[in-house]
C-alpha cells in the first residue's frame, strides 16, 4: 500500500500552480507515474499531495508552428512519439531515444515531460533533445518563460523549475534541410535498464561540411550534457573517419562520467570514443537513404 | 484523504466504485474485484507480472493509481476468454507448452494481446520487443515467442 497523500486533479496551469504553491515543496506532479509511484512504493518519496496533471489538455499533442518549430506537449507519452511518423522521419535521434526508454509498459505511461523533469543523467529523451537544440517552455505563477534545455538542468534530480512552475512544452527549432542525427543507448539489457553510456548527435550539413554540430551525452556527467569541444572541432569539417575519431577522443576527454556498480568511469570514456564515430556513421547512412528516397519520389 | 468515485469498464462490464486515492489499480483489480489472475511481482513496474490493458495497451497496474481507471477501459487476463472458450493466444500458449511455473503468464498474455491489437502480424523481433517488459524466471521465452507467433498466424477474431 502506498503512503497517504491528498490527490488533486487540476484542469488548468493556474490551478496546478496554486496547489503546488500551497504545499510548498511537499507536492509532486503525477503524470505517467513511472518514477513517482515507484519512489513512493519504495518509501523514497513521501509527498503530502500528488497533482495529477493529465487533465491539462494544453500539455498534449505534437504540432508544427508557422516557423517550422516542432512543439511537443509535456504529457506526450514515449509511445506516442515512438509511433509518430513525423518523429521517426524528421527527428530520428529523438525516435531512437524514446523507443529505448524502459519497456512497452513504461513507454505507454511515461511522458517526455516527466523524463526531463526527473532530471536523471540517464534520461534517454534528454540527449537527443539536446542534440536537436530543444528549448523548454515553463509556465506557472510568474507567467510563461522559455529556457534552452541545457539551462533546465541544474544537477541530479534538480531542474530550473521554480516553486509553482511546471514544464508545459518542448520546442525543437527548425533544422537545416540536410541533417544527420541519431542516438545510441549502450546498455547491458535491451529493456528496463539504464544506459552505461548514451550518445546523441545532430549534424546540420552544408554540402559535405558540418555547418552546425550538436553532440550530447547521457550518463556522462551529473546531468545530460553537450560535448562542446567535440562540436567545435567538427564545425566546418567533413565527417571523415579521422575527424569522427578525433571528435570521439575530445568528447571522452570533456565528459565527467562516474564510477558506479553499472560501469567504471574509464570504461564509459572508452564507450564515448567508440560510440560517437559509430553513431555518426549510422546517421550519415540514414541521411543518404532518406535523400535517395526523396529523389525517387 | 479524499475518496474517489470511479466509473470504468472492466473486462467489458461497467463498474462503479469508490476508493481511497492511495490505492493502485492492481489493488482494486485483486482486492475489490477478486480477479487474482493479475499478479504482483516486484511492485515497482519492473517485472510485468501485473500487466493489464488500459484502452487496449499494456500497462503495469502496480504503478497506476486506481483513480486513473475513471472513464477508461481495463482488461485483465480474465477478460480474454469468450463464451467460456480460451482465445487463440491463450490456446497457443497451451499448445506450445509456453507455461512453466505460470506466474508471469497473465502479464505475458496481456502484453502479447496488446502487441497483437496494434500489430496483428508481428515479426519475431517485434514479438520480443513486445514482451520486453515481462520477465519469465523459468526463462521460457522461446516457447512464449513461438506461441505468440502461432496465435498471430491463426485466422479468426480476438
Amino acid at each position: 500500500m502506498l503512503p497517504q497523500f491528498e490527490l488533486y486533479l487540476p484542469k488548468s496551469v493556474e490551478e496546478t500552480s496554486e496547489i503546488l504553491l500551497t504545499y510548498n515543496s511537499n507536492a509532486r506532479i503525477y503524470a505517467g507515474g513511472t518514477d513517482v509511484l515507484v519512489q513512493m512504493a519504495k518509501g523514497q518519496s513521501k509527498p503530502e499531495a500528488l497533482v495529477d496533471i493529465k487533465g491539462l489538455a494544453e500539455l498534449r499533442g505534437i504540432s508544427y508552428s508557422a516557423a517550422k518549430e516542432l512543439s511537443i506537449g509535456a504529457l506526450t507519452t514515449h509511445h506516442e512519439l515512438e509511433n509518430s511518423d513525423l518523429i521517426k522521419k524528421k527527428y530520428a535521434a529523438l525516435h531512437d531515444g524514446v523507443s529505448r526508454v524502459g519497456s512497452v509498459q513504461t513507454r505507454n505511461r511515461g511522458t517526455i515531460g516527466g523524463n526531463l523533469c526527473s532530471a536523471l543523467p540517464s534520461a534517454d529523451s534528454a540527449a537527443p533533445l539536446l542534440a536537436l537544440g530543444a528549448k523548454v517552455i515553463i509556465n506557472g505563477s510568474g507567467g510563461e518563460r522559455e529556457l534552452p534545455l541545457e539551462k533546465f538542468y541544474l544537477g541530479i534530480k534538480h531542474t530550473a523549475l521554480e516553486p509553482g512552475e511546471i514544464l508545459t512544452k518542448i520546442v525543437i527549432p527548425a533544422l537545416a534541410r540536410h541533417n544527420a542525427q541519431a542516438y545510441i543507448k549502450f546498455s547491458r539489457r535491451n529493456a528496463m535498464d539504464l544506459a552505461l553510456m548514451g550518445v546523441a548527435i545532430c549534424y546540420e550539413l552544408d554540402g559535405l561540411h558540418v555547418s552546425k554540430a550538436r553532440i550530447a551525452l547521457t550518463t556522462a556527467a551529473p546531468t545530460p550534457v553537450r560535448a562542446y569541444g567535440a562540436e567545435a572541432f567538427l564545425t566546418g569539417k567533413a565527417l571523415t573517419e579521422a575527424n569522427l575519431k578525433e571528435a570521439g577522443v575530445l568528447a571522452a576527454e570533456e565528459a565527467k562520467p562516474r564510477d558506479s556498480w553499472r560501469s567504471g568511469a574509464e570504461y564509459r570514456r572508452g564507450l564515448i570514443k567508440v560510440l560517437l564515430p559509430r553513431i555518426s556513421r549510422l546517421a550519415l547512412e540514414r541521411m543518404g537513404k532518406a535523400r535517395s528516397e526523396n529523389e525517387r519520389d | 484523504m479524499k475518496e474517489i468515485e470511479l466509473r470504468f469498464r472492466l473486462n467489458g462490464e461497467e463498474q462503479r466504485l469508490t476508493v481511497p486515492s492511495n490505492v493502485t489499480l492492481l489493488h482494486v483489480i485483486r482486492e475489490h474485484f477478486g480477479l487474482m489472475g493479475t499478479k504482483e511481482g516486484c511492485g515497482e513496474g519492473e517485472c510485468g507480472a501485473c500487466t493489464v490493458l488500459m484502452d487496449g495497451r499494456p500497462v503495469t497496474s502496480c504503478i497506476i493509481l486506481a483513480e486513473e481507471a475513471d472513464r477508461h477501459d481495463i482488461m485483465t487476463v480474465e477478460g480474454l476468454m469468450k463464451d467460456g472458450k480460451l482465445n487463440r493466444l491463450q490456446q497457443a500458449f497451451l499448445d506450445e507448452g509456453a507455461v512453466q511455473c505460470g506466474y508471469c503468464i497473465p502479464g505475458m498474455l496481456m502484453s502479447a494481446q496488446g502487441l497483437l491489437n496494434e500489430n496483428p502480424h508481428p515479426t519475431s523481433q517485434e514479438i520480443r520487443k513486445g514482451i520486453e517488459g515481462n520477465i519469465c524466471r523459468c526463462t521460457g521465452y522461446n516457447r512464449i515467442v513461438n506461441a505468440i507467433h502461432k496465435a498471430s498466424q491463426d485466422e479468426g477474431d480476438s
